[in-house]
């Protein structure tokens, strides 16, 4: 725990990592701030107001429902007097900016979209059955994987359809979080950063060969750098996440976390059974992942490189590269392409918006799971990769440190070993 | 170590944290008080539905161009593929997409392998099909053409609105689920007369020649795996390819072949557009009339019939169609609106009625298979394209009602239909009612 701390403290101690840090979140902040008052503007009704109506419909449905039935009469009745040019009334009951009609849209259409989601859900489920049935007639074998792959969508769906539990409410919020990834740059560049500190660091004031030399300088302290690279990694992640988070709650406020996440934009179709909250923690979980990820690769490349440039380089163009095949255009990508990348993980929604899976050895298995194993797996690859050359090679020797060490100790003869 | 400054950063850091954290607990709404209720999952009704087998199929018949000459349905292994509107996209503007019909089981199914895809978004790989142009299948993949704009939308994006036009030509192989795109392309590209034949995919394209500074719609060849294109520098259309020969008809009709294999071009077989090869030779059109040739082009024979405007070879007839009636039907003036209520802005107009008539491929026992029957108060099919396989005719049709009121034939939109004719029984069979819906 010691070492970790002394990486911390080291880490926290670089003013450029602080500064860059700090320009990054308020960046973000300013952002996420600018994002979400550019969205409140095409709001049809402020959600607050809304989110009063929909409690209004909630309490007294039936009150809602006559209030509803006398507005169209109205409308009816004005048509048929020869209304002008078909005006619509405009009452306002429930506020008195915003006319009735507005509220009744915004009530029909949530309504009929939490309504005929059971319908929207045995569409799908009959399209994969109709396309097993002709498999079957096709002779194709049921150990293949587009066989299995079709009776998984069959089975997540109908799991779905039976155990998907939508509430009636006013979504708010949580669709104008996720919909913002901005934020997933100014974590990664951030990251960057404190990775690519740990070692260059060190090799540039070259006490690297005096910490090698030490009892615990080369397997504990490896430890200890990836120990707390990744629990900066983390903290920068949750910190940028919640932050952002802590601005959209300023300004549209949230809906019930508990609610199923087919609630939000662009999930109707998610095969997963659970809430909004759940599906916020996963989302976290991924911004965290991807963040060690990347700051574990940037980190074993310093160790090959031994140059603080060239390992940013080196990170900027694993952030570049990412956010081109995230944002591709999508008739030039496979789907593998385009969702095996950081930045589309960080994102998440577009691994979660419909049941897709990976052919691995014949047995589909969904993108989420499949990209978190391999993140986690080439984590921890990657971590050994960095300890093991951290400890095995003479680094001071290859990157000519004991040069700049014996220079910085005048007097001394030999190299840095020598000196000490 | 760090200093007092950073320390109180840290700190700051640390409750704007639990202050964010915070707001997850406090400004969320309360429980949920009522809850959606979607019951039971009940498969849904079988459709009544009745093969027969026939011994009639397509084996052995190769077309001009692609798996079938000149018809918006090819067939591939026994199974039929047309586009049609998107009944998964239940909005008015929904696109096209690329159905896969089983005769034999009665099932459509999408040819995008994803049962949840809506094939209504740019990730589907049929998004933006071009209806206008020919799709090929060959070796278990889709060659077809795309064109579509494609418009960031998504929300939180830097330069949101930003649109680009995507034009292609890409291969979507049917078992694997892959999309690659073979190459761009703009709607001037979008030729007629492509052939694949054993991956490499045949076609014409404006190509500018550096010498003369001219354009020219050379005929060109890609190989679907490297994607490498070969330009051969001369304006001939690739008309079909068997044996190792790729058949070409030059601007002036005489007839050159491609050796696939060392990719010389030779003198070829006949003197015109040959449109099937089957084991006896060749039977093509000339003049609207049906002749046929033996496979060295030699020996031309006139079939005994004329006036033809379709015809569909099968290993044992010729289905040919001639038209021999007409119908007055109501469309609009020019410049009025097809299916519009008002129908004072039309006028009558007169169609011809195709019948359908087949013969042995020698030219011998001559049939009438089907005559569209047009009765007073009655809707009737008029056929258009149609494909064969064993007893039944697979057609696709324009659709009429008759107005009672003004004593006249109106268009049923949308007005084509994907119907089955039981050449045996009479039968119709509706394979989707509405131009695309199951």
């Amino acid at each position: 725990m010691k070492y970790v701390c002394f990486e911390l403290r080291k880490i926290f101690g670089a003013k450029y990592v602080w500064m860059i840090a700090a320009a990054m979140l308020a960046l973000n902040c300013a952002l996420a701030l600018y994002t979400a008052n550019e969205t409140k503007k095409n709001e049809m009704i402020p959600s607050d107001v809304a989110v009063d109506f929909f409690r209004l419909c909630a309490d007294d449905p039936d009150a809602i429902r006559e209030n509803y039935l006398a507005f169209m009469k109205n409308i009816a009745g004005q048509q048929a007097g020869g209304g002008e040019g078909g005006e619509t009334p405009t009452s306002n009951t429930y506020s008195d900016t915003y006319p009735d009609m507005l509220f009744y849209s915004l009530l029909n259409s949530t309504d009929t979209s939490f309504r005929t989601y059971g319908d929207d859900i045995e569409d799908v489920i009959k399209t994969a059955e109709t396309n097993l049935h002709e498999l079957d007639f096709a002779g194709t074998p049921h150990e293949s994987y587009a066989y299995r792959n079709q009776s998984e969508v069959v089975r997540a769906y109908t799991e779905a359809r039976k155990n998907v539990r939508i509430g009636f409410e006013y979504p708010h919020g949580w669709g104008e979080y996720f919909a913002y990834d901005a934020v997933n740059i100014f974590i990664l560049i951030v990251t960057l950063t404190a990775a690519s500190t740990v070692f260059t660091s060190e090799l540039g004031a070259g006490i690297l060969p005096v910490i090698k030399a030490a009892r615990r300088g080369r397997g504990t302290t490896a430890a200890a750098k990836i120990a707390a690279l990744t629990a900066v990694s983390a903290a920068v992640a949750l910190i940028f996440a919640l932050s952002t988070f802590a601005i959209f709650g300023i300004s549209f406020g949230y809906s019930s976390p508990y609610n199923a996440i087919q609630v939000i934009n662009g999930h109707r179709l998610d095969p997963h059974v659970i809430s909004v909250g759940e599906y916020f923690a996963v989302t976290l979980l991924l911004q965290v992942l991807s963040a060690v990820l990347l700051s574990l690769s940037v980190l074993a490349v310093s160790v090959v490189f031994g140059h603080f440039a060239a390992t940013y380089v080196f990170g900027l163009g694993v952030i570049g590269v990412s956010f081109l095949l995230n944002g591709i255009f999508y008739n030039h990508a496979n789907a593998a392409v385009r969702y095996f990348n950081i930045i589309s993980t960080m994102n998440a929604d577009g691994l979660f918006e419909r049941y897709r899976s990976v052919n691995v050895f014949g047995f589909p298995v969904e993108y989420p799971i499949f990209i978190a194993a391999v993140f986690l797996l080439l984590s921890v690859l990657l971590a050994a990769v960095f300890a093991l050359v951290y400890s095995r090679a003479s680094s001071a020797e290859r990157f000519g440190a004991h040069r700049t060490l014996g220079r910085r100790l005048p007097g001394k003869k030999g190299g840095a070993g020598e000196g000490i | 170590m760090p200093t007092l400054f950073r320390k109180r950063i840290i700190k700051k850091f640390v409750l704007f944290v639990l202050a964010a954290a915070a707001l997850l607990l406090c400004s969320c709404s309360g429980d949920l008080e009522y809850f959606y209720d979607y019951g039971e999952y009940t498969p849904g009704d079988v459709q009544m539905f009745t093969y027969e087998e026939n011994g009639d199929g397509v084996d052995g018949i190769v077309p001009l161009g692609r798996i079938n000459a000149q018809t918006s349905i090819a067939v591939y292994n026994d199974e039929l593929y047309f586009i049609a509107k998107n009944d998964a996209d239940k909005s008015v503007s929904a696109g096209y997409t690329l159905y896969r019909y089983n005769p034999k089981t009665g099932n459509i199914t999408y040819v995008c392998a994803d049962p949840t895809c809506t094939h209504s978004t740019y990730d589907c790989p049929f998004y933006g099909i071009v209806t206008s142009c020919e799709f090929y299948i060959a070796d278990d993949s889709v060659y077809y053409w795309q064109q579509y704009t494609y418009i960031n939308d998504r929300p939180g994006e830097l330069e949101p609105n930003d649109s680009t036009e995507i034009s292609c030509f890409p291969e979507y192989n049917m078992k694997t689920g892959t999309y690659k795109n073979l190459r761009d392309t703009d709607s001037s590209s979008q030729t007629a007369g492509m052939v694949i034949y054993n991956g490499v995919c045949y076609y014409n394209d404006y190509v500018k020649d550096e010498k003369t500074d001219e354009w020219h719609d050379y005929f060109c060849s890609q190989d679907t795996k490297t994607g490498k294109i070969t330009e051969y520098g001369v304006e001939y259309t690739p008309d079909m390819a068997f044996d190792g020969k790729l058949l070409l008809s030059a601007p002036d009709d005489s007839m050159y072949y491609l050796d696939t294999d060392t990719g010389e071009i030779h003198d070829g077989i006949g003197e015109s557009c040959l449109y099937y090869k089957t084991d006896d030779g060749f039977i093509y059109i000339n003049d609207r009339e049906l002749k046929s040739c033996a496979p060295d082009g030699s020996g031309e024979k006139d079939l005994g019939v004329s006036g033809i405007s379709y015809f569909y070879v099968t290993e044992n007839y010729i289905y040919y169609t001639v038209q021999e009636d007409t119908v007055m039907i109501r469309v609009p003036k020019s410049g009025g609106i097809y299916g519009s209520s008002d129908k004072t802005s039309h006028q009558l107009k007169s169609v011809d009625v195709p019948t359908i008539y087949r013969m042995k491929r020698d030219g011998s026992e001559k049939t009438e298979i089907w005559r569209p029957d047009i009765e007073e108060n009655s809707s009737f099919f008029l056929p258009e394209d149609f494909v064969v396989l064993g007893r039944y005719i697979y057609c696709d049709c324009t659709s009429y009602d008759y107005d009672e009121e003004y004593d006249v034939w109106d268009i049923v939109y949308p007005s084509h239909r994907f119907i089955r004719y039981d050449t045996e029984t009479g039968e119709i069979y509706r394979i989707n009612p509405e131009g695309g819906e199951k």
